[in-house]
């Protein structure tokens, strides 16, 4: 889909390349990583790829076409463009902006209407609540959720993301990588996403990258190079906590539990009661209508209160969603500092539960076969 | 008492005067609004050229317009005659209009620019669609300096033969005639209210409100 072919930029005003000599090849609806130190060149090596910056030498095929040879805002309408400073219109509407791509594409307004409203409900914003703000209106994340729509809106076969994640906090950005990975599942884009965060490259990459002063180091599964680092550039680049890196690649949906106790808010009190203790817990998750969550019950509390009333003793429990990092769980375990977290899906539904005594025997059998 | 007698004895003077006052101003902003836009345009991206013809706009505004109008008049091109006084105006409205399309042109965020043109739109639609419009606020303040710096102005105009409010004031002071300063000072001073109601209201108008929020807690231009 994309192809480097002995790409390389010398700036009028520097004496180094800045990218030199790479090579590689993007396949059809992979991600793949970009990450190095500071100034290695990914910028660069992005800017190529649309155009913005035109290389030294080298070659830049995108779907076996050469780019130097597609006009230059045609070629960008057909590639998403996201970076990290997002860069959205102050003037215009979210909708504005997010339609900016097809209206340059001359698309009728009724589709670009159904368009942006479906964008927004796949991102995340309830269209009728956003849809007419401005974007000092929006919260970071959401900005950064509009910039990513916005990219979005004409449905490019390919994005080019440059550390879109990197102006927002720890929390909202693990949020933000697991509605993107949700995503990428159902719209299959060819993507080349840069960041100089280890983590988050093992996290979003099919492909990793790394590069180091505008050479590129190794090119290889996240796996791989977590387990086959070439050489001691990488070893350093991941550093020496490889084992929690690994937790950047399972999802918790591999190794969460189904089969778990749960109580409903419909049932009564000696029956809360009689779970509680058959499953030798101090808690128990609580349900309405038998699927959606509530939160959880100390059995403490309800011991000392006895009352028909439980309900009201429920209390809210951070949630996480299947397609979450094992890193991503246990910070947030960490952060709430709680050992057990529920699994839900997009609707609330409760659909599994995560505990820190799993994560661990995890972690151990994956150090036990690999050393 | 005096004042209120000679504006109704008068009326017929003053409403010409008044007229004769807001035509000059309505031509030379409009005049003004065509060069100097266009000009502040074409220079956004050419540094030197806007250094240089900002220097020449601030020396134009430290002569005083009494010697402007003084040296145009003895041009033959000019003379005593409107087409000066209209030259003079134009003149000093460049410096407010140019400065503010060229510096607004260019404050516009770098990475706005590029996620513009990283989704494909033209230089063109660069211009039109994102730097213009961002650029609108402190574009507006700029006509605005310009307009009103024009209403003082253009009373000086009277010494090369035009007819206007700057009459009452010129000969009120000549004849000694108190009512007739005050009637021209008054009536100067509500044209200047008058035209600073009209640009807020065209910045409503003009300024998307996803600006006008940062504009008074930033720039406060
Ligand atoms: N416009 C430019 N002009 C000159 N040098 C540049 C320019 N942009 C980047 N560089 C240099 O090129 C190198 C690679 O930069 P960049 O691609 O931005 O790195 P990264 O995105 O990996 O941090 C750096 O040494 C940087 O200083
Ligand atoms: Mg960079």
């Amino acid at each position: 889909m994309i192809k480097l072919e002995n790409l390389s930029k010398t700036y009028f005003t520097a004496e180094e390349e800045a990218v030199s000599d790479l090579n590689l090849e993007v396949k059809e609806g992979e991600i793949c990583v970009f990450v190095g130190p500071s100034g290695c060149g990914k910028t660069t090596t992005l800017k190529m790829i649309n155009r913005l910056i035109e290389p030294t030498s080298g070659k830049i095929y995108i779907n076996q076409k050469d780019a130097i040879s597609l006009e230059k805002s045609e070629l960008r309408r057909e590639i998403g463009y996201v970076i990290q400073e997002i860069g959205l219109f102050p003037h215009l509407t979210v909708k504005e902006n997010v339609a900016t791509v097809p209206k340059l594409l001359k698309w009728d307004p009724e589709r670009i209407d159904k368009r942006v409203k479906e964008l927004l409900k796949t991102i995340g914003l309830d269209p009728d609540n956003h849809l007419d703000k401005y974007p000092n209106e929006l919260s970071g994340g959401q900005q950064q959720r509009v910039g990513v729509a916005r990219a979005m809106a004409a449905d490019p076969p390919i994005m080019l993301m440059d550390e879109p994640f990197g102006a927002v906090d720890p929390i909202t950005r693990a949020d933000l990588q697991n509605e993107f990975l949700r995503l990428q599942k159902k719209i299959n884009k060819t993507i080349c996403f840069v960041t100089h965060d280890i983590d988050e490259a093992i996290k979003m990459g099919d492909k990793i990258a790394i590069m180091n002063q505008g050479k590129l180091v190794q090119y290889d599964t996240p796996k791989n190079i977590l387990f086959n680092p070439k050489n001691e550039f990488v070893e350093d680049f991941i550093g020496s906590d490889r084992g929690l890196k690994v937790l950047n690649l399972l999802k918790a949906k591999k190794v969460m539990e189904k089969e778990f106790y749960k109580a409903d808010r419909s049932e009564s009190y000696e029956q809360v009661i009689k779970k509680l203790e058959e499953s030798k817990q101090k808690y128990i998750l609580v349900t309405a209508d038998k699927r959606k969550l509530m939160g959880y019950v100390n059995l403490k509390r309800l011991k000392e209160n006895e009352e028909s009333d439980w309900e009201k003793h429920i209390k809210m429990t951070p949630v996480i969603e299947e397609d979450a990092s094992l890193k991503d769980v246990l910070n947030k375990m960490i952060e709430n500092d709680v050992t057990l977290i529920p699994i839900v899906d997009s609707d609330n539904n409760l659909k599994a539960t995560i505990t820190m005594e799993i994560i661990q025997n995890y972690i151990s059998d994956e150090y036990n076969q690999e050393e | 008492m005096a004042v209120i007698e000679y504006f109704f004895e008068n009326s017929d003077k003053i409403l010409e005067y008044t007229l004769a006052h807001l035509y000059l101003i309505s031509i030379s902003i409009i005049l003004s609004l065509i060069l100097w836009v266009s000009v502040g345009i074409i220079i956004r991206n050419r540094e030197k050229t806007a250094k240089s013809l900002l220097g020449f706009g601030s020396l134009i505004m430290s002569v005083p317009s009494v010697s402007l109008y003084g040296i145009l008049m003895t041009l033959p091109a000019f003379g005593l005659n409107m087409r000066s006084a209209i030259f003079a105006l134009v003149l000093y409205s460049m410096i407010p209009i140019v400065r503010n399309v060229y510096t607004s042109l260019n404050e516009v965020d770098p990475a706005i620019l590029e996620s513009a043109k990283g989704m494909g739109m033209t230089e063109k639609q660069i211009l039109w669609k994102v730097q213009l419009p961002m650029a609108m606020p402190v574009i507006i303040a700029g006509i605005r300096v310009a307009l009103v710096m024009m209403v003082g102005i253009a009373t000086l105009a009277v010494f090369i033969g035009e007819r206007n409010l700057g009459q009452l004031i010129y000969q009120g002071i000549v004849r000694t005639k108190t009512e007739m300063i005050v009637t021209g000072a008054i009536l100067i001073s509500l044209i200047s209210i008058i035209v600073d109601i009209m640009m807020e209201i065209l910045k409503r108008i003009l300024v998307s409100p996803g600006l006008l929020k940062e504009d008074s807690a930033g720039e406060g231009k």
